[in-house]
């Protein structure tokens, strides 16, 4: 039986072959695929190279500080660059929206800044043209227009009935036309892994990733070639045809994404930064002022401390005071605005929701996802920096605090200068990529609507090549 | 004409492809109202907020009806409004990155201009849906598919012969044919846009401009496909219908990716993230300097005050913003290139826009909705001034000295003031 649908395969091929349509089509793919892999390229390299530069300056600007007051150099601060992964050349995702650098300093817990898309002039608003787009969009929409009439066009010249008349079942002819159109698209996609695979061999998670876009691909191409045969098999018209698999183009790639995603900003809006920014402080308004003699808090602190060390009035402590007192408020602080960054990520989150609920009415949204999270540009690989990011501020400046608290001395407190050694010996773990499992759920959510994706026109298509 | 119209309406294909156009014009133009609505709910509860603020800072700061003007550059936030114009929710083109509320304090300038917005940025980066999107990517498409097979389907349907020996004047009969399906295109994108401008009562003069260039859009297309379809030897609808989609793709993707490639390769732009780096090392290695090295270029800059009490101690709020104000000015000359650069790439696309029609609209678009870079560098202007004003109104009490009352606080410059001036 297998030879069987092979033949029906190769038949479909040597009609392409003939008409040259198709030929022409695959030559502009081509083209297109190369300009998005030229445009990717130079997209990933510029933020690759930002990501260097900053880095290389930071470090330097830090190892090259001088003795300082310890708390001079919690405010001067350090800054941290997204890392990017070089599959970013296949899918960029929220590299150009998210921001990608972060400032960190005591009590303040800042955003990513610099987006680059706010700088963008109109022609930054046309989609990006990246490999994944062109897997996501323009292979479904060059598939259409050579396949539409696969099989409109046998029922047309009654060759369809003619064959189911000399007992080909209607499955072998539809596992045929299947795999005519599904075999070179797949060859295509191993090219492009391959490729992908030679370009970032030596980066992280590199076969579990890439495998996983591949699989991802491949499923919704599987899905396009499975409908396109399934709309050709029920149409009685060629233009009908057409016009039916457009019209699923334009709402499964371009409206249905778009119209998700701002429907769910307009029904869960997040709270503008600034107000996020002004909540946190009237918190730690109520937490206590550590520059308040009275305050409550503060005073059961001074007197727990004098008590731990057996003394009875601040300047016979061992240890500094302004040292540790701002270690207890960076503590409560801290606790403050990591409290603030859940109350944003649980918006972020709600919208997701909002989005998974509907995701199965557009498999190249859920493809995305899977191909974002591959490329580790998506949201839960960015969330992951910035705790990172958060976490490395923390330890930081709590460090800086035990200089203050250990190495200088109280009575001539705001006169000191700290070696310059200390900084130099500084904890400042690199921030990494976050391992694949972060996206776990959006991957999960997004093969569950591919497998759906396949089962339904696949369902519908062994019903209707069974009608005689 | 008038039978050309009922014949076209008389296809089912075509009605639901009408209908399915008018359907998406007004969820386009309703999703872009509701997103602007948004944000104008957002800054009017930030500008009632600011102003119990501005109250509470001053209970809480207030020393025997006196602040201290130092503290008050420090810790008093004022906010900063990116407010959406009439028209904006046509295209809202950067809208969407831009924080529409800022927080500003005396600091220097430079370290908190760009602070991001908390946005979910993967739905940033989808895009919006908004009506220029719609006109710039569907439109082409609806075009297409009406005008694609204008003699192809005679021919398929075997008429074209005995078609072409009745008509007297063939000319003017395609081109009926053309301008009624033009006209069913135009008017799926005009009459949403019409009825939304006469129910929200909008102003007219924008409403006329997005007309006009929706119309010469969608005469753009249909010529075009005209073009393909009239031609003497065009009688395959399927290769029509090919050509055209590439030629949608070339200049719907293809053309202004490969443009902002060669932009962006033309006039490189420096990194924020070095402006970020360099303000940082001003403003944080001014501590370790003698304080001449600050204040001397200050009082340049500001001769009025060089003969203020002269700064003894180890910390003086004066010395502190006169160093937090130099590194903006330092950092001036490089702020500027930037700006200078990104005016260049506005420029030279409005240069391709000449060339580019997808281009071309939604520039025209953003200009008529104000949510282009030129209007970010614009409002960032703005900031700037009001900066400067917030910093006027405050030195005198710093360097003189003088005590700063709560009257002298209701009389602070706020965003709204310095914008009308």
């Amino acid at each position: 039986m297998m030879s069987l649908i092979w033949k029906i395969a190769l038949n479909d091929w040597r009609r392409l072959w003939h008409a040259r349509i198709p030929a022409m089509l695959m030559l502009v793919l081509m083209v297109l695929w190369a300009v998005a892999i030229l445009a990717a390229h130079h997209h990933w390299q510029d933020h690759a190279r930002n990501v260097e530069e900053v880095t290389q300056r930071s470090q330097h600007d830090w190892q090259s500080q001088p003795d300082r007051h310890p708390h001079r150099v919690s405010h001067y601060g350090d800054f941290v660059a997204k890392p990017v992964h070089p599959l970013s050349v296949i899918e960029p995702g929220i590299l150009d929206q998210s921001g990608h650098l972060v400032y960190l300093e005591a009590h303040r817990l800042n955003s990513a800044n610099f987006n680059p898309a706010t700088e963008a002039t109109s022609l930054g608003r046309f989609p990006l043209i990246t490999p994944a787009m062109i897997v996501q969009w323009w292979i479904p929409l060059f598939l259409i227009m050579i396949a539409y009439a696969n099989v409109t066009a046998d029922k047309m010249t009654s060759i369809l009935a003619f064959m189911r008349g000399n007992g080909v079942p209607g499955w072998a002819i539809a596992g045929g036309k299947w795999l005519a159109l599904f075999l070179p698209l797949f060859f295509l996609l191993c090219v492009q892994a391959v490729l992908a695979f030679a370009w970032s061999w030596h980066s992280e998670q590199v076969w579990s990733r890439l495998g996983m876009m591949l699989l991802a691909q491949s499923f919704y191409i599987a899905g396009w070639c499975l409908l396109v045969v399934t709309v050709s098999w029920y149409s009685r018209q060629l233009h009908g045809a057409l016009l039916a698999l457009l019209i699923c183009w334009v709402c499964i790639c371009i409206i249905v994404p778009r119209g998700l995603a701002n429907i769910a900003q307009i029904s869960h809006p997040t709270q503008p930064r600034s107000e996020a920014e002004y909540d946190a402080e009237t918190k730690l308004r109520t937490l206590g002022d550590s520059h308040n003699a009275d305050d409550p808090h503060f005073a059961a602190f001074k007197a727990s401390i004098l008590k731990k060390y057996h003394v009875s009035t601040v300047e016979d402590l061992p240890v500094n005071y302004h040292g540790l007192l701002m270690q207890e408020g960076e503590r409560l602080t801290t606790a403050v605005y990591r409290e603030q960054q859940m109350l944003h990520d649980t918006q972020l989150a709600r919208q997701n929701e909002s989005i998974r609920n509907w995701l199965w009415l557009t498999p190249a949204l859920a493809l995305q996802y899977i191909q974002m999270a591959g490329s580790g540009n998506d949201l839960p690989h960015h969330q992951a920096f910035i705790r990172q990011a958060e976490e490395r501020r923390y330890q930081l400046i709590q460090y800086l605090n035990q200089i203050h608290t250990f190495k200088v001395q109280q009575h001539d407190d705001k006169n000191t200068r700290v070696s310059a050694d200390f900084w130099k010996k500084a904890p400042r773990p690199p921030v990494h990529l976050s391992p694949l499992s972060v996206s776990k759920q959006s991957i999960l959510a997004g093969f569950l609507v591919l497998l759906g994706w396949l089962l339904l026109p696949a369902y519908l298509l062994f019903k209707v090549s069974h009608r005689l | 004409m008038k039978h050309e119209l009922t014949l076209l309406l008389k296809q089912r294909s075509m009605r639901v492809l009408l209908c399915l156009s008018l359907l998406l014009t007004g969820f386009s133009l309703f999703n872009g109202w509701q997103n602007i609505r948004h944000i104008h709910a957002q800054i009017t509860q930030a500008q009632q907020e600011e102003t119990l603020r501005k109250q509470d800072y001053l209970s809480h700061h207030q020393h025997d009806g006196t602040l201290d003007a130092g503290e008050l550059g420090y810790y008093q936030f004022h906010n900063i409004y990116y407010v959406p114009a009439e028209w904006s929710f046509i295209a809202l083109g950067n809208r969407l990155v831009i924080p529409y509320i800022q927080r500003i304090r005396l600091l220097g300038l430079q370290g908190q201009l760009y602070d991001g917005e908390s946005h979910h940025p993967e739905y940033v980066m989808l895009g919006t849906f908004d009506y220029a999107f719609l006109l710039v990517f569907f439109a082409p498409l609806l075009c297409i598919a009406l005008m694609h097979d204008l003699k192809a389907s005679e021919q398929q349907a075997q008429r074209l012969l005995f078609l072409q020996s009745q008509l007297i004047q063939p000319r003017r009969f395609w081109t009926n044919r053309l301008i009624s399906r033009w006209l069913m295109v135009t008017l799926s994108f005009a009459l949403p846009l019409c009825l939304f401008a006469a129910l929200q009562q909008l102003s007219l003069a924008p409403l006329l401009q997005v007309l006009a260039i929706t119309c010469l859009y969608t005469l753009f297309w249909s010529l075009l496909c005209a073009a393909v379809s009239l031609h003497k030897r065009a009688l395959n609808a399927n290769f029509n219908a090919m050509l055209l989609t590439s030629v949608w793709v070339l200049l719907c993707v293809v053309l202004p990716n490969l443009s902002q490639l060669w932009l962006h390769s033309r006039y490189p732009l420096q990194d924020g993230s070095q402006i970020a780096l360099q303000h940082r090392q001003w403003v944080h290695g001014a501590w370790d300097l003698p304080k001449e090295d600050t204040l001397t270029p200050f009082y340049a800059l500001y001769p009025q005050w060089k003969d203020s009490p002269p700064v003894t101690e180890r910390f003086h709020w004066k010395w502190y913003f006169a160093f937090q104000h130099m590194a903006d000015v330092k950092l001036q000359p490089q702020v500027a290139a930037r700006e200078d650069t990104l005016m260049q790439r506005d420029r030279a696309t409005g240069l391709l826009a000449w060339v580019l029609p997808t281009g071309w609209v939604q520039r025209n678009l953003e200009e008529i909705a104000q949510s282009n870079v030129t209007h970010l560098l614009a409002h960032r202007q703005q900031i700037e001034r009001f900066h400067t004003a917030l910093r006027h109104a405050v030195y005198p009490f710093l360097f003189e000295e003088r005590p700063f009352t709560a009257e002298d606080f209701q009389q602070m410059p706020s965003f709204e003031s310095v914008r009308a001036n």
